[in-house]
């Protein structure tokens, strides 16, 4: 085999097109049989996965759980795996509907008609928000943030996290969602609009003169 | 509604001599712009209105303030995940997939052992020559790995379940063993104990009862009562 550190390449083109061949190669292994290969794939994307699922559990057992359905769920279906898009946006389309399908199922945030674009949507009118406070620790950020991210429906919830905490691109976020990067930046938009709509409602002392 | 739409919104604080096209331009622009993702020959443009429209600016820091509330927390990937998912996968066993971590067994498949030279490989580092993951194929295949854990696991269980039987049937013969008391010696033949107090030894000034029943206060597994037993079986 002949690949290369796909981290020594220089061009990022050049590395993303080295790190697709690489996943093809192992997807091709897998499916004849290799679980080697599947474990090279599972260590490649473990650790994204985990990322980005995390904020759809509420404790580590929950997690892992998700994370371990993702990954046995593609590997059921990598024979439907078209190569159209790229194994990572393949695998993280698994990984963000196996998270929201257990939110439904558990009866979280089960607001879901927020397609209406007229829904949830202000003008920045009123109080402008804050940015944390320097004193306050990473933790207590995080603890705010994930009680208002609570509040949100699933829709808003995955762009924000998917851009915000995991700083995926437009164009990655679309491919995962299967929408246009249109669509996207709208609902990341509408999405922060609506956070800080909550964040006001639950922690007024973050609220600034407008 | 659109991102455009929010600039047209008549409460906003727009400064007039904005033309409202701008603004409208500027609402399309914004969220790229705050994630860096606008190209220079727009995002100059939308800086210089930036500067003169106040409601766009209100937004756009507003915007800008929510992306600093999150903050990720560190990821921590459990030791050994990659190799017990694959295991579980290759095993078929879709609906376990949720019971994976709390495997009691992670023993080390013949695969296991062939992932570091995988890993070098697919870095392409020298060294990894040993085997490619094309070669690993066979090595990894579900059931074909001599001595993996999927053949453990079976093979523990049955020696324990083997070990258990033996332990129990071997209780069961020393517990009619210890229930035969025949070989024991008879305490009585041993002649009389230091510490034993002779029959006709008074040991009491006060009368004491014919039985236990009508002297509540003395126990009917005493010594002395234990010893008038043995003294009426050597009398028979």
């Amino acid at each position: 085999m002949t690949a290369h550190d796909p981290t020594k390449a220089s061009d990022p083109t050049d590395r993303r097109s080295t790190e697709r061949a690489e996943d093809e190669r192992l997807v091709a292994e897998t499916l004849a049989g290799s679980q080697v290969a599947f474990q090279l794939l599972v260590e490649r994307y473990q650790a994204r996965v985990f990322a980005l699922v995390r904020h759809y559990a509420i404790h580590a057992v929950e997690l892992e759980d998700i994370v371990q359905d993702t990954f046995v769920k593609a590997f059921q279906k990598l024979t439907t795996y078209r190569r159209e898009s790229s194994f990572s946006t393949w695998l993280f389309r698994i990984a963000i509907n196996t998270a929201l399908d257990l939110r439904k199922r558990a009866g979280r945030n089960p607001v879901e008609s927020v397609e209406d674009p007229e829904i949830g949507v202000g003008p920045a009118r009123g109080p402008g928000l804050a940015a944390p406070e320097a004193r306050l620790e990473t933790e207590e950020i995080q603890t705010i943030t994930y009680r208002v991210l609570d509040e949100l429906p699933d829709l808003f919830r995955t762009v924000l996290v998917m851009r915000e905490f995991e700083g995926m691109g437009y164009q990655h976020i679309a491919d995962v969602l299967g929408i246009s990067i249109g669509t996207v930046e709208s609902r990341l938009f509408r999405a922060r609009a609506r956070f800080k709509e909550a964040m006001i409602r639950l922690y007024p002392e973050y609220a600034t003169e407008g | 509604m659109t991102p455009q739409d929010f600039s047209n919104d008549p409460d906003r604080n727009h400064d007039d001599s904005i033309p409202r096209f701008d603004c409208e331009t500027a609402g399309e622009f914004l969220p790229r712009y705050l994630d860096g993702e606008l190209p220079e020959h727009q995002a100059a443009p939308l800086r210089e209105h930036l500067l003169a429209c106040v409601g766009c600016r209100t937004t756009l820091v507003d915007q800008r303030n929510v992306t600093r509330w999150f903050q990720a927390p560190e990821v921590a990937v459990p030791e050994g995940f990659a190799a017990r998912v694959a295991r579980r996968a290759f095993a078929g066993d879709p609906g376990a997939a949720s019971e994976v971590h709390r495997s009691p067994v992670d023993g080390q498949s013949a695969a296991d052992t062939l992932i570091p030279a995988a890993r070098q490989e697919l870095a392409g580092e020298p060294g990894g020559d040993s085997a490619g993951v094309a070669q690993l194929a066979d090595a990894g295949r579900p059931f074909g790995s001599a001595g993996s854990s999927d053949e453990l696991l079976p093979f523990v269980l049955r020696m324990t379940m083997a070990a258990a039987v033996v332990l129990f049937v071997a209780s069961i013969y020393l517990g009619a063993f210890t229930q035969d008391r025949s070989w024991e010696v008879d305490a009585d033949a041993l002649g009389p104990r230091p510490w034993q107090v002779e029959e006709d030894t008074p040991v009491r000034t006060a009368p004491v009862p014919a039985t236990p029943a009508a002297r509540p206060d003395v126990p009917a597994e005493t010594p002395e009562g234990r010893d008038e037993a043995a003294a009426r079986r050597t009398n028979r």
